[in-house]
């Protein structure tokens, strides 16, 4: 894949991605008249954002250890699933600054809730995403 | 249930501007008139909900630029260096300043919206970094983890609060 095209794709789902997050956790807070849930709608985001990422890495992963060549062409497939999905889409979405911007002015529980939690729920969805596409020799391709 | 509407409402809106380039001159203006009978009606519910669209609009150009910004940055250090996880770091920190920069700004100022909500939230990331700490937990890369986690934490949190004691606003 070209670095244009790359671009292209990466910033299509940057763009989708920064969209959902200001919907989901700037103006659903706002539209319901409680600003202050802003901080809790920025956790759930970042967890599904982490959730997904893993989950699309894993998924990747799997496809790599079949072996690209299945997929046809030789970069095709995994290359637009990395720069729109993973590091587009779920990128725009996730963000570590609003997060750190919100730190002083939120609550300790919820700060040490998304930094324990969004790792192990990335390596959850990695996990789940090499099983279910069948990645781990244990666990034929086939089946 | 007006939550949702609020929502709805945005989506149709940034699909509705998008909308008329494609239409012909007569359908356009057929729509500009609707939009103003619209505006005359609505009140000042349809002013808010343009500045809501503009904030939308402002935020997913930002963001646009803040991802391609953070793959490139991420890209050559993979290549270069082979540790994508520092570019992730350095991308969040770099973020994180921008951010405590952008806090002299008042809240509704389109240039906060474009820069603190796009920009610097595309430009960094949770998602990249937890699947970069999932690979360290598989791999048992203790030290790693240790940077990644809290280390990044206590130094995104002192570069933003830094960042924000230079810009003015002690808020």
């Amino acid at each position: 894949m070209t670095v244009l095209r790359r671009t292209m794709f990466v910033a299509a789902g940057g763009a989708s991605g920064a969209t959902a997050r200001v919907l989901l956790a700037t103006l659903l807070p706002m539209a319901v008249d409680r600003p202050h849930w802003s901080i809790a709608a920025l956790l759930l985001v970042n967890l599904s954002g982490s959730l997904m990422a893993g989950f699309l890495r894993g998924v990747l992963e799997a496809k790599q250890q079949r072996g690209g060549a299945r997929v046809g062409v030789g970069d095709g497939g995994g290359e637009w699933l990395d720069a729109f999905l993973i590091v587009g889409f779920c990128g725009g979405y996730t963000s570590y600054s609003g997060f750190i911007a919100m730190v002083p002015a939120g609550s300790a529980l919820i700060a040490a809730a998304t930094l324990c939690l969004c790792p192990l729920v990335a390596l959850l969805g990695m996990l789940l995403g090499v099983r279910l596409s069948g990645g781990y020799p244990a666990r034929p391709a086939s089946l | 249930m007006e939550a949702w509407g609020v929502v709805l409402f945005a989506w149709e809106r940034l699909l509705f501007a998008r909308g008329p380039c494609l239409c012909p001159s007569s359908a356009r203006a057929a729509i500009l008139r609707h939009n103003v009978r619209m505006l005359l009606a609505a009140g000042d519910i349809l002013a808010m909900d343009i500045v809501l669209l503009r904030m939308v609009v402002l935020a997913a150009l930002g963001g646009a630029l803040g991802s391609v910004v953070r793959d490139r940055v991420v890209s050559v250090l993979r290549t270069r260096a082979g540790r994508a996880d520092l570019g992730v770091l350095a991308v969040n920190l770099a973020a994180c300043v921008i951010v405590g920069l952008g806090a002299g700004f008042a809240g509704a100022d389109p240039i906060a919206h474009f820069i603190v909500l796009g920009f610097a939230g595309g430009l960094s990331t949770w998602s990249s970094l937890a699947v970069e700490v999932a690979g360290d937990i598989r791999a048992r890369r203790w030290a790693r983890i240790a940077l990644h986690v809290p280390g990044a934490f206590a130094l995104a949190l002192a570069l933003f609060l830094a960042a924000r004691a230079l810009a003015g606003d002690h808020s």
